[in-house]
């Protein structure tokens, strides 16, 4: 957006402007290398409001999906529009994605992505006999929104701290790569927990307006810029103003490297749609092709899509939303086949939880596994990792009206995402501080297996 | 501070300059002699500093001449004037509009708009501001959005909500929760419209979404609350106030509910599919849970009642639990006043919840008194939230259309900060009242909900947001037919050659009199070179203000400058 501030006003008085360049005019190049070969990005796209994933992976063999279309009643998909994937689990179990999700067939089947079954958190390894005896750890507050979508981004299920996954291996990983003037987190959706560490401060980007800055700041009307300054360098006697000051100084001077950056770059030749989802993913791909100028080596990424909490008409908002999140995840796909990182950027999703696979008339209710997709050239694609629980209600699993207890905990999927990142084995436990009850750090290998 | 008063004393000797003072309140005018310089008649500005600070708690901003009206009624006459002020509804305003200019959804402006339009006007000129920034306050408790299709396209839908809220809000707690239970577009918007009873052949069930959040959000919360909002503790660990299995009993009562009648007398059924948004929904008892339920508390709601028995007696059971007191009563003192109220602070307030002296239990009026004279007011601390500030700006600034309308769209206050009035991403508001950014402040084990919407995006979005609505000769966006709302400077213009002065009034008005030196000096500095320099009198004020509304001193309400 273009403000059409009074700019001549700033400029007719140009007579008391100060002398001398301004921190703003000056912007220090980190003479880093270009990382090379050494870069790596993750990306997580955050489905808020808990997506009924049992209707974005589905069953497809005849056995399978009449379970899940007696327990789904009107919630069902009818199998024949169905988009059936290239993948035979155990028992010769098929699988198929939501007809809206052609994309993400054709990502899966070409070995590009791979989907996570019934995945949730969890505090510690979960059986039901334990659970209805009460005698294990659960996530604090399951089945609510508000702390469902921050246990996701902790990875600390059982107890409720200020930091995320990615600020943690942000704060591990910052002292020793190169991670240029900008900060190494950022997210195109607000500040979130995911990417918040003891140390990392992450940057935020407007998906629609890209880098801010302040108008009339640096560009012509330079007479206010060192006044701002000024402002912002008062030594405030509270945490409130000392906070908010430090915060607009960040984001004036990290928005200046990397609109300069940016202004540089090549456009990218890969069209994305109109929608915010695409949007804010051509965004991301924007600042990885400039991932040489700013001399960083490692980033993140974190992207909210709202609007999944479908209490109501699950059928009919899953077909208007769906094909969006398919078409973007192709978009970016193809920008980062552009640019040649493929292998080297993982896109992944999180959501508050599953839902309940009973109806409640024409929507779902909150419940906690769920299914989950990772995309990457890195990823061993082409498959479901972990165990695609029978659908039928009164299972182990189905903790009542089909809420199923996770077999897989989000720490065994981040255990392998940070590896894949750079953290080493025995930094683990420090960005995951459960991973030892679901995983041997000092065994070899991943949790999961998910990239090759 | 001698400097500070000095420099005060002289701001109002030059406002006061033109004579007429406020009149029985004040203190005598003293004889005029030549040496020393007698005040001047009026308040003092002791008094009007306590005033401007008050109303910068109280209103949606103030101007000069309320404040001095407040300082010369004293705080305790202004408050109590306030809490018995009517209601200045939008509604009257939404239907003006309708009978102005139709309700034809493809029309230029937009028939949804007009409860924005509602909100402006009244935000702006309505004198019950206390009444209706506490509305404001509880759209961020009971928390309906407009970015759902039917409550957008219906400027009655939050029209007739916001009055709601206006009307409960100076009313009795219970009253409140009611009403916000049975509004439609709560209903709509958490889905418990149409919500229709278990059905074992068809396996399915009632909808749990607002048997969750009535309690999560809107009374009881997460676990079991002391009286001064703590946590009780069972061998460290804190108590859950319900479990899954109570959500599934509260979701049987909110069964049975559909829109009602589009006119008094019209028709209405369960499953009525076109929504009407202004009246309460209306109870089918063929459609609402039979049998008991298993409420909070070892309550139990007898088999057999109608369904607004059932819901009048799970009503109660939240309204008559403790921690409703603490819970609401604390996130209304952090709405209201400071991030961090002391929990013998949430406990005064929560007593008066529990008895407002005269028995009553939930009584809004006397838990908002509580609030704003509490001795700790003096102490609070908050971040200003964006949509405030740009609120504050307009209404400080006498903002109006030539037009004499005031036709708010805000747009782009939401794409620059992502806040707008009852337009939150979710249920859980724009943030959560226990956020606490990294750094100092949670260093410090402080919370500061409002920097959850504090990032380097919207921080330069409010930054520019106030040199959109100072220096663009479009203060809000507005459609087609209507002129622009545009800011009055000429109360600052006529200041411009004595920059102390008006860095004072800016400071007595938008900071209460809490601006701290080392801003005061650099802002007064360039605003004398401005002037001297340019002769531009707009000029100065523009700067003056932008300068002084982008700092990091005004972004924070209160603290110890």
């Amino acid at each position: 957006m273009k403000l059409s501030m009074n700019r001549r006003r700033f400029l007719g008085h140009a007579g008391i402007a100060l002398a001398g360049s301004t921190q703003l005019s000056t912007f220090a190049r980190v003479a880093h290398a270009a990382p090379g070969g050494d870069y790596c990005a993750m990306v997580c796209i955050l489905l808020a409001g808990g997506a009924d994933s049992f209707n974005i992976l589905t069953p497809y063999d005849d056995d399978r999906y009449t379970e899940y279309a007696t327990t789904r009643s009107d919630l069902a998909l009818p199998q024949e529009d169905l988009l059936p994937l290239s993948f035979v689990g155990g028992a010769g179990a098929e699988f198929a994605v939501h007809p809206g999700m052609s994309e993400v067939q054709s990502l899966f089947d070409s070995g590009d992505l791979a989907f996570l079954a019934n995945i949730g958190p969890l505090a510690e390894p979960t059986s039901r006999a334990a659970y209805d005896a009460g005698t294990v750890e659960l996530p604090l507050g399951l089945f609510s929104h508000s702390d469902q979508i921050a246990v996701w981004q902790t990875a600390t299920a059982g107890s409720r701290v200020n930091t995320g996954f990615a600020g943690r291996v942000a704060d591990i990983l910052e002292p020793r790569i190169a991670t240029g003037p900008v900060s190494m987190n950022i997210s195109m959706s607000g500040t979130s927990l995911f990417q918040t560490g003891e140390q990392i401060t992450g940057y935020v980007m407007d998906p629609g307006e890209g880098v801010r800055t302040v108008a009339g700041y640096g560009d012509g009307s330079e007479t206010l810029v060192p006044i701002i300054d000024n402002l912002l360098a008062i030594d405030y006697g509270d945490p409130f103003r000392s906070t908010y000051a430090n915060g607009l100084r960040d984001a004036i001077d990290s928005g200046a490297e990397l609109s300069s950056a940016l202004t540089g770059a090549p456009p990218l030749s890969t069209a994305f749609s109109d929608t915010d989802f695409s949007t804010a993913m051509r965004q991301i791909a924007n600042v990885i092709s400039v991932r040489g100028a700013l001399g960083v080596e490692r980033q993140t990424f974190f992207v909210t899509v709202g609007g999944w909490d479908h209490h109501d008409e699950v059928l009919d908002n899953q077909a208007r939303m769906l094909p969006g999140i398919s078409q973007g995840l192709a978009e970016f796909h193809a920008a980062l086949t552009e640019l040649g990182v493929l292998d080297q950027v993982t896109t992944f999703s999180i959501s508050d939880f599953g839902r309940t696979l009973t109806s409640n008339g024409r929507g779902s209710d909150h419940g906690w596994g769920g299914n989950q997709f990772v995309m990457g050239g890195g990823v061993n694609g082409g498959q479901i990792f972990g165990d695609y629980p029978s659908l039928a209600l009164g299972t182990d699993l189905d903790l009542g009206r089909g809420r199923f207890l996770p077999t897989m905990s989000t720490d065994e999927l981040y255990g392998d995402l940070a590896l894949w990142f750079g953290v080493a084995p025995e930094e683990l436990s420090t960005v995951l501080p459960n991973i030892g009850r679901f995983y041997d750090t000092s065994g070899g290998g991943s949790p999961l297996g998910l990239f090759a | 501070m001698k400097a500070f008063y000095y420099v005060m004393c002289i701001g109002l000797l030059f406002a006061c300059g033109g004579g007429g003072g406020g009149g029985g309140g004040g203190p005598q005018n003293p004889p005029v002699t030549t040496t020393p310089p007698a005040p001047p008649a009026g308040p003092t500005a002791a008094e009007m500093t306590a005033a401007a600070r008050l109303l910068d708690l109280a209103t949606f901003g103030a101007t000069y001449d309320e404040i001095e009206d407040a300082a010369v009624q004293g705080a305790d006459a202004w408050l109590e004037a306030q809490l018995v002020m009517p209601a200045s509804q939008h509604m009257p305003v939404v239907q003006r509009y309708i009978t102005e200019y139709g309700f034809d959804l493809s029309a230029d402006p937009f028939p949804g708009f007009y409860r924005r339009f509602a909100f402006w006007e009244q935000a702006l000129t309505a004198p019950d501001q206390l009444r209706q920034l506490v509305a404001y306050a509880l759209t961020q408790i009971f928390v309906v959005s407009d970015n759902v299709g039917a409550i957008v396209n219906d400027p009655r839908a939050l029209g007739s909500y916001y009055d709601l809220l206006m009307e409960h809000g100076f009313g009795n707690y219970r009253d409140l929760l009611r009403a916000v239970t049975l509004h439609p577009a709560m209903g709509l918007y958490l889905s418990h419209v149409n919500n229709g009873k278990s059905d074992p052949i068809t396996n399915t069930f009632p909808d749990e979404n607002y048997a969750r959040e009535v309690m999560q959000l809107f009374s009881i919360g997460l676990f079991e609350l002391n009286p001064d909002g703590t946590r009780v503790l069972d061998g460290g660990d804190p108590i859950p106030t319900y479990a899954n299995s109570d959500i599934r009993e509260f979701s049987k009562i909110f069964t049975g509910l559909s829109y009602g009648p589009e006119f008094p007398g019209g028709p209405s059924f369960f499953g009525k599919r076109n929504p009407v948004m202004h009246v309460p929904m209306t109870m089918f008892d063929d459609f609402h849970e039979e049998g008991d339920k298993q409420l909070l508390n070892g309550f139990v709601v007898p088999a057999g009642q109608s369904g607004m028995e059932d819901l009048d007696d799970a009503i109660d059971n939240l309204f008559n639990h403790p921690n409703v007191g603490p819970f609401i009563g604390k996130q209304l003192i952090q709405r209201l006043v400071t991030s961090n109220p002391s929990p013998e602070y949430v406990s005064r307030v929560s007593a008066v919840f529990a008895d407002n002296g005269a028995g009553v239990r939930g009584d809004m009026r006397a838990v908002i008194r509580a609030i704003l004279t509490d001795a700790e007011v003096a102490q609070g601390i908050r971040l200003r939230e964006p949509f405030r500030r740009y609120v504050a700006l307009n209404r400080s600034l006498h903002s109006v259309g030539e037009d004499g309308t005031y036709p708010g769209l805000g747009f782009v206050s939401e794409f620059l900060t992502g806040q707008n009035v009852l337009s939150a991403p979710s249920v859980f508001n724009f943030y959560l009242p226990i956020f606490s950014p990294a750094g100092s402040i949670k260093d410090a084990g402080l919370a500061a909900p409002e920097f959850q919407i504090t990032d380097a995006s919207t921080i330069i979005g409010m930054t520019n947001l106030v040199a959109y609505a100072l220096f663009s000769e479009q203060s809000l966006d507005t459609p087609n037919n209507f002129t622009r709302i545009v800011p009055d400077l000429s109360e600052f213009e006529s200041l411009a050659s004595d920059g102390a002065a008006m860095v004072d009034r800016i400071d007595l008005i938008f900071f209460g009199g809490a601006m701290d030196d080392e801003t005061r000096a650099i802002i007064t500095q360039y605003v004398s070179d401005t002037f001297s320099s340019s002769g531009d009198t707009t000029l100065t004020a523009q700067v003056g203000l932008y300068l002084s509304l982008t700092s990091p001193a005004y972004a924070v309400n209160g603290g110890d400058l």
